[in-house]
C-alpha cells in the first residue's frame, strides 16, 4: 500500500515535471521561429475594409479598392482629363445624347473571352438590367449598336459626359461575357473575369482576399511587379499597425491618429496624397433645433476646426472650401466658419432658440475615430458654450435605417462622401436634392430653388462640361446660405507601407480609391 | 437512467426554444433593416424595398416568427447577411477556433488550479495558502480585456516574441495547406507534418489561451479549495486522522475523491461558461471564433447568423449540462443504486 | 476540613475594544485590506470635486499623451486630459453601475424567488423553466443583445445586465425560501391562519435574504466587470460619461505606444473590484460560513 501511495505521488510529480518540460520545449521552439515576413513578389495589405459585393455591376462600396485591379472601365480619369484605357479615341454628337468609342484591340478576359464592341455591350446591359449598385448611372441609355468588332456606339434619352461616366468606378467595369453568363449569384462568392492585370482567386468573407497576376494583361509584365496580392481582412487598428511595422504587411490603412507614429518606424513611411472624399457632420433640416438657420450657423462656429485637423487628423485633411473637395471639378469656394465660442454664444442667442432646449442629437459610425474623437470634442466644445450634445454612436447599417426616418434621426449625421464618377452632381444630388423619401439626403434639405439649379447643371454637363461648371457654382450657392453642414476635412488618402514598394507615388488620382497594384514594385 | 435523459433532452429543447425566441425579438427590435447588410453602401429605394420583401421583413411580426421557427425545425438556418455563407457553414468554419481555445484554456486551468487550491486547502494559513489565496483574489479581479492588453504590449510590444493577433499567419495559411480534419489548427498541422505551421500556431494560441486560463484558473482555484476545505472539515476525514493513517493518503484517496463531484460541476459549467465567454479575449485578440463572430452579428443585426449562432452556443451548454449530470452517475455510487 | 477554593478575581476578565479589533484585523486580514482599500476608494470618489489636480474634462491638445509623471500622475490621454483625474471620476461610474445592477437584479430577482419558492407546484416550475432559459445563454450575450436592441448609453447597459441577472437571484431566493418554507414556525403561522402574503413577507423573506444579499456581495465586483467589458466592445458608456472600461476602449489605437491610457483605467478596475471582492468574502464568511461558493 505505502509503495502504491508512494508510486501515486511520484507520478504526480513526474507528470508535472514533464508538464513543465513540454512547455518549456514548446516555448523554446516557438521563440525561435521567425516572424513570417511577406515574400518577394507577394504584396500583404492589410484593411480594415471587410467586401461584401464582388459582382462589380453591385458593387458601391469599398470592393473598388480591390476589384479595381480585376476589372477595367473604358475611360480613365485623370489630373482633370478623360484619357484613354479600354477605349481609345471617342466623339459625342452635339447634343450629348450620342457617343462612339472605339476600342482597344488585343484585350483578353481572364477566362479567355475576347474585348470587343460585342462584350462591352452585353456588360453595360447586364450592369443596367440587374439594376444594383451605381446602375443608375446608365438609365438614360436607349440602345448600343455595335458597327464593328471594336466600334461601338452608345445613344442616350439625354445629355450625358459618358467620356465621365464611363470613367468611374462604380457601375463601369466591363465584365467578361462568361462571367455575366454565370450570373450575380456566382459572381459575389467572389468570382468574376475582368480584363484587368489581376485575376480574383480566391475570396474568404471576413479574412482574405487573394489576386494573381493575369499574364496575358494587354498592358504586359516587367520585372519586379507583384505576382501575388493578399488583402487581409484585419478589424482592430492596433494589429495593423504592428503588422506594417514587423514586416508581416506590405501596406496597411492605420489610424489616422497613428499616422505620425508609424511613419517614424524603421523602414515604413507613410504617403499621404489628394482624394475625392470630404467629411462632414449633416444638420436635419427638420428637426428642432437644428432647423433654425441661426441656431445652424451657431453650431458650425463651435467646432474647433484646427485641432480636429491637427490633432485628431494629424493633418490626414485639409480644411474644406465648399461642400465640394477642392480637388473636384466645379467646386465652389467660400468662407468658412472658424471655431468661435463668442460668436457663436450670439448667434445662439439670436436664434429665437430658449436656453433650455439647447440640446441636440448626434449619430455617427462608432469605430471611425476621426468621427468618435471629433464629435467628443465637439460635445466639449458645444458644452462651454451651453450647447449639450448626445452621442449616439452605432453601426453603419443601425444608423442609416435611423437616420432614413425623421422620427429616429438626430440633429447631427455624420457622412463621409466620394463620387461613383468625377462630377459635382454625384455630392450635390444624392445629398441635398429633394427627396421624398429620405435615401442619402439626410439632412431633409428641399429647396426647390436649389433643385432647379443643380437640374439645369446636370442638364448642360452631358453637353458641355465646362459650361455645367457655372450652373453647379450657382446650386451651391444656394446651399451653402443655408449653412447645411459642418464641413470638417477634405480627406487625403494615406497608406502606410514598407520603404520597399516602389510606385506609391502614383496611388494617388482621387477618382479611383483602388490601390492600383499593377504599378507597385517590390 | 434512460428516462432521466429523455427527460432532461425534452427540456432543452424547451429551453432552446426559448432562447431562440427571445432572440428573435430582440433582434427585431433593433431599428436596422438588415436589408442594408447585404445591399451594401449605395442601394437605391427600389433595391431596399425589394431586398426588404425577400426577407420577409414586411411581414407582421408574428408571422416573420412562425416562419422562421418552421424554417429552424427543417433545419434551414438561413445565410449569414453579412457574408453570404450558409450560417451552419459559419459555425462549423468557427467552432474549431472557439473550442480549440477554450479545450486548451480548459486544460492549463484544470492543470495548473485545481491542484493549487487542493495545494493551498491542504496548508492552510501557510505561505502557500496565503500566495495562493491572493492569487485567486487577484485573478478574478482582473478584467479580461485589460489582461489581454497587458499580455499584448509585454510580448509583443516590448519583447516582440509572440504574435498580437489571428490564429496563423496568412502566408502559412496560404503556403502551407495543411487538411482541417480536427478543426483544431495545433492537431492539424501536426497530422499534416507541418511543422513550421505547427509552431505558428502554437505563437498566436499562447496569448489569449493565457488570458482567459488565468481569468478562470482563480475561479477554479478558489472553488477547489473552498471544496476541499469543507470536505477536510467532515468528520470521516476527522476518523481517519484520528486511526492515524497517513496524511498524503488521506489527502489524495479520500479527500480528493470527496471533492470530485462538485469539481465536475465546476469543470462542466467553466466549459460551458468558457464557450460563449470568449467574446471579450476573441474580440481583443482577432481570433476568428465564434464569440467575435457573434458580437459582430448582434451590433450590424445579422439577424439569421445571431440567431443560429446563439443557439448553438446555448445548446452546447447545455448539453455539457447534461453530460456533467450523466457524469455524476458514473462517479457516485450512491445515484447508482437509486 | 477543606476550605472551597476560590476563584481568582481575574478569570473573568472583558477583553478591551483594542484587543477585540486587533484580533479581528489579525484573523480577517483580507477582509480588512479590501474594506480599506474600499474606503479609500470610496472617499477619494465622493471628495472628487475638491481633489482632483485636474479637470476631467478640459480639453487640452498640447499636453497631450504625455507618459506618467508628478505632474500627472497617470499621464495624459489623447486629448490631454489628466488621466488620474478622471479615473477618480470613473469610480463613481463604476460604484454606481455595481449598486443599481445588483440592487434591479435583486429588486427582480428575489420577488420571484419567493413566490416561486412558497407555492411551488406549476407556477414555480413555469418561474424556473423561464429563468433557465435566461441562465441558458452563454455569459455576456444577453446583455449584448438587449444593448444592441436598445441603443448604447450606460442605462441601458445597467437595464441590460439587470434582466441578464435577476434569474440567478430568483433561483437563490427560490433555494432559500424552500428551505425555510419547512420551518415550524410557518407552519405555526399557517395554522394561526396567518394569509400567504404576510407570510412571505413578514416570515419567509427576512430570513431568506441572506444568501441573497451574499451572492449580491460577491457578485458585485462582477458587475463592475462586466459593465466595463460592455463598455470597451462600445455598448456601454458614452462620452461624456467618464467610465473606466470606455476609457480603455478609446484608447485602443494607441495603447502599444502610451500604455499609461490603457493600464490606469485597467488599474483602477483591478483595484476596485478586488477590493469589492474582499470584503464580499469577507461579509460571505461572516454571514454564511457554510456558503458554498461554486460561483
Amino acid at each position: 500500500m505505502r509503495a502504491k501511495q508512494e508510486s501515486v505521488n511520484m507520478m504526480c510529480s513526474r507528470k508535472l515535471l514533464r508538464a513543465v518540460g513540454l512547455a518549456a520545449v514548446i516555448a523554446g521552439g516557438v521563440l525561435a521561429a521567425e516572424p513570417v515576413l511577406s515574400a518577394e513578389n507577394t504584396l500583404i495589405w492589410a484593411s480594415r475594409a471587410s467586401y461584401k459585393d464582388w459582382d462589380p455591376a453591385a458593387t458601391y462600396s469599398e470592393e473598388t479598392y480591390v476589384l479595381g485591379n480585376v476589372y477595367e472601365t473604358l475611360t480613365l480619369y485623370e489630373n482633370g482629363e478623360v484619357k484613354p484605357r479600354l477605349a481609345t479615341s471617342w466623339e459625342k454628337s452635339d447634343d450629348g445624347k450620342t457617343w462612339t468609342m472605339q476600342l482597344r484591340k488585343g484585350v483578353k478576359f481572364h477566362d479567355g473571352y475576347e474585348f470587343n464592341a460585342e462584350a462591352v455591350k452585353k456588360s453595360v446591359e447586364w450592369t443596367k438590367s440587374e439594376g444594383r449598385g451605381a446602375s443608375y448611372l446608365w438609365s438614360g441609355l436607349t440602345s448600343i449598336e455595335t458597327p464593328s468588332s471594336h466600334t461601338i456606339v452608345f445613344k442616350f434619352k439625354s445629355p450625358i459626359a459618358l467620356d465621365l461616366v464611363a470613367s468611374g468606378q462604380y457601375g463601369s467595369y466591363i465584365i467578361s461575357p462568361g462571367a455575366i453568363k454565370k450570373g450575380h449569384d456566382w459572381m459575389q462568392k467572389g468570382q468574376g473575369y475582368g480584363t484587368g492585370p489581376y485575376k480574383l482567386v480566391k475570396v474568404e468573407p471576413g479574412v482574405q482576399v487573394i489576386l494573381e497576376k493575369f499574364d496575358d494583361y494587354w498592358g504586359g509584365w516587367e520585372k519586379g511587379q507583384i505576382d501575388r496580392v493578399i488583402v487581409k481582412t484585419v478589424a482592430e487598428g492596433a494589429t495593423r499597425i504592428l503588422m506594417i511595422k514587423s514586416g508581416e504587411a506590405d501596406i496597411a490603412s492605420v489610424p489616422s491618429d497613428q499616422v505620425k507614429t508609424v511613419d517614424a518606424f524603421d523602414g515604413v513611411s507613410v504617403t499621404q496624397g489628394t482624394s475625392w472624399r470630404n467629411s462632414m457632420f449633416l444638420f436635419n433640416f427638420k428637426k428642432y433645433p437644428t432647423n433654425n438657420a441661426k441656431f445652424r450657423e451657431a453650431l458650425t462656429y463651435l467646432w474647433d476646426y484646427s485641432a480636429v485637423l491637427n490633432d485628431i487628423l494629424h493633418g490626414i485633411g485639409t480644411a474644406p472650401i465648399g461642400p465640394l473637395p477642392k480637388s473636384m471639378w466645379g467646386h465652389g469656394e467660400y468662407k468658412m466658419p472658424a471655431y468661435d465660442p463668442k460668436k457663436a454664444r450670439k448667434l445662439l442667442e439670436e436664434s429665437g432658440i430658449p436656453k433650455k432646449d439647447w440640446k441636440v442629437s448626434a449619430m455617427y459610425i462608432g469605430s471611425v475615430g476621426a468621427y468618435a474623437n471629433s464629435i467628443e470634442l465637439f460635445q466639449a466644445t458645444a458644452g462651454e458654450v451651453g450647447v449639450q450634445v448626445e452621442l449616439f454612436p452605432g453601426d453603419w447599417g443601425t444608423i442609416w435605417d435611423k437616420a432614413k426616418k425623421l422620427e429616429t434621426s438626430a440633429n447631427i449625421q455624420s457622412m463621409t462622401w466620394w463620387p461613383a464618377y468625377a462630377t459635382p452632381q454625384d455630392w450635390l444630388y444624392a445629398q441635398w436634392r429633394t427627396e421624398k423619401k429620405a435615401l442619402f439626403n439626410l439632412s431633409f434639405y428641399s429647396n426647390p430653388k436649389f433643385d432647379k439649379a443643380l437640374d439645369e447643371a446636370i442638364a448642360i454637363e452631358g453637353v458641355d462640361v465646362k459650361k455645367s461648371v457655372e450652373k453647379y457654382i450657382e446650386a451651391q450657392d444656394i446651399l451653402m446660405k443655408n449653412h447645411p453642414a459642418i464641413f470638417f476635412a477634405d480627406v487625403d488618402r494615406y497608406y502606410a507601407h514598407s520603404d520597399k514598394l516602389k510606385g506609391m507615388e502614383k496611388q494617388f488620382n482621387p477618382a479611383y480609391e483602388t490601390l492600383f497594384v499593377y504599378d507597385l514594385r517590390k | 437512467m434512460i428516462k432521466y435523459v429523455v427527460h432532461r433532452l425534452i427540456l432543452m429543447i424547451g429551453i432552446l426554444f426559448g432562447v431562440l425566441t427571445i432572440t428573435f425579438f430582440l433582434s427585431r427590435v433593433l431599428p436596422s433593416s438588415p436589408a442594408n447588410l447585404i445591399l451594401g453602401d449605395r442601394p437605391t429605394a427600389e433595391q431596399i424595398a425589394m431586398a426588404e420583401e425577400e426577407l420577409g421583413l414586411n411581414k407582421p411580426l408574428l408571422v416573420q416568427y412562425a416562419l422562421y421557427m418552421g424554417e429552424i425545425f427543417r433545419g434551414n438556418f438561413g445565410n449569414s447577411l453579412r457574408t453570404h455563407k450558409p450560417v451552419l457553414v459559419e459555425i462549423h468554419d468557427r467552432m474549431g477556433a472557439t473550442i480549440e481555445l477554450t479545450s486548451l484554456a480548459i486544460v492549463i486551468v484544470v492543470l495548473v488550479g485545481i491542484p493549487l487550491g487542493v495545494l493551498s486547502a491542504v496548508r492552510q494559513n501557510s505561505w502557500i495558502d496565503n500566495l495562493v489565496r491572493a492569487g485567486i483574489v487577484g485573478g478574478v479581479a482582473m478584467p479580461a480585456f485589460i489582461l489581454a492588453m497587458v499580455l499584448q504590449i509585454i510580448f509583443y510590444g516590448r519583447l516582440n516574441w509572440l504574435p498580437i493577433q489571428g490564429r496563423l499567419d496568412s502566408i502559412m495559411l496560404l503556403d502551407v495547406p495543411f487538411a482541417q480534419v480536427t478543426g483544431f489548427f495545433l492537431i492539424d498541422t501536426l497530422l499534416a507534418g507541418e511543422w513550421g505551421a505547427f509552431k505558428n500556431a502554437v505563437s498566436h494560441i499562447i496569448l489569449p489561451t493565457l488570458t482567459l486560463s488565468i481569468v478562470t484558473l482563480a475561479s477554479v482555484a478558489r472553488i477547489t479549495r473552498n471544496v476541499m476545505v469543507e470536505v477536510l472539515r467532515e468528520e470521516f476525514i476527522h476518523t481517519f486522522f484520528a486511526y492515524g493513517v497517513r496524511r498524503r493518503i488521506i489527502y489524495y484517496r479520500y479527500a480528493l475523491k470527496a471533492t470530485l463531484i462538485p469539481m465536475l460541476t465546476v469543470i462542466g459549467l467553466t466549459y460551458g461558461y468558457l464557450l460563449g465567454g470568449t467574446v471579450v479575449v476573441e474580440f481583443v485578440f482577432d481570433w476568428p471564433g465564434l464569440g467575435g463572430f457573434l458580437v459582430f452579428s448582434i451590433v450590424q443585426n445579422d439577424f439569421p447568423a445571431v440567431l443560429g449562432t446563439t443557439l448553438f452556443l446555448a445548446g452546447a451548454y447545455l448539453t455539457i449540462n447534461l453530460v456533467v449530470d450523466l457524469l455524476y452517475y458514473v462517479v457516485d455510487p450512491r445515484l447508482r443504486k437509486q | 476540613m477543606t476550605e472551597t477554593p476560590t476563584l481568582p478575581e481575574t478569570t473573568f476578565l472583558r477583553p478591551s475594544w483594542g484587543l477585540r479589533v486587533r484580533a479581528f484585523i489579525a484573523n480577517n486580514k483580507l477582509f480588512v485590506i479590501g474594506v480599506a482599500i474600499f474606503l479609500s476608494i470610496l472617499l477619494a470618489t465622493l471628495l472628487a470635486d475638491w481633489i482632483v489636480p485636474y479637470s476631467p474634462t478640459k480639453v487640452a491638445f498640447s499636453q497631450k499623451l504625455l507618459p506618467p509623471s508628478l505632474d500627472h500622475l497617470m499621464g495624459t490621454d489623447r486629448f490631454g486630459r489628466d488621466i488620474f483625474s478622471r479615473v477618480l471620476y470613473g469610480a463613481r461610474t463604476s460604484l454606481l453601475v455595481g449598486t443599481m445592477v445588483t440592487l434591479m437584479a435583486i429588486l427582480i430577482g428575489a420577488p420571484i424567488g419567493l413566490i416561486s419558492g412558497y407555492f411551488g407546484g406549476k407556477i414555480d416550475t413555469a418561474l424556473m423553466r423561464i429563468s433557465d432559459v435566461f441562465l441558458a445563454f452563454p455569459p455576456l450575450l444577453l446583455p449584448i443583445s438587449i444593448v444592441a436592441a436598445l441603443g448604447p448609453g450606460l442605462t441601458n447597459a445597467l437595464i441590460a445586465l439587470a434582466i441578464s441577472w435577476f434569474p440567478w437571484y430568483a433561483r437563490i431566493m427560490r433555494g432559500a425560501v424552500m428551505r425555510v418554507r419547512k420551518e415550524l414556525y410557518v407552519d405555526a403561522a399557517r395554522a394561526m391562519g396567518v394569509g400567504p402574503a404576510k407570510i412571505m413577507l413578514r416570515h419567509i423573506a427576512p430570513n431568506s435574504l441572506t444568501p441573497v444579499i451574499v451572492q449580491g456581495s460577491m457578485d458585485f465586483g462582477y458587475t463592475i466587470l462586466a459593465a466595463a467589458s460592455l463598455s470597451f466592445i462600445g455598448l456601454g458608456a458614452r462620452p461624456p460619461t467618464i467610465e473606466w472600461g470606455l476609457m480603455a476602449a478609446s484608447a485602443r489605437t494607441q495603447f502599444l505606444e502610451y500604455w499609461w491610457t490603457v493600464l490606469s483605467p485597467g488599474f483602477a478596475i483591478f483595484l476596485t473590484v478586488l477590493a469589492v471582492n474582499l470584503i464580499g468574502d469577507g461579509v460571505c464568511d461572516v454571514l454564511d460560513p457554510k456558503h458554498e461558493k461554486t460561483r
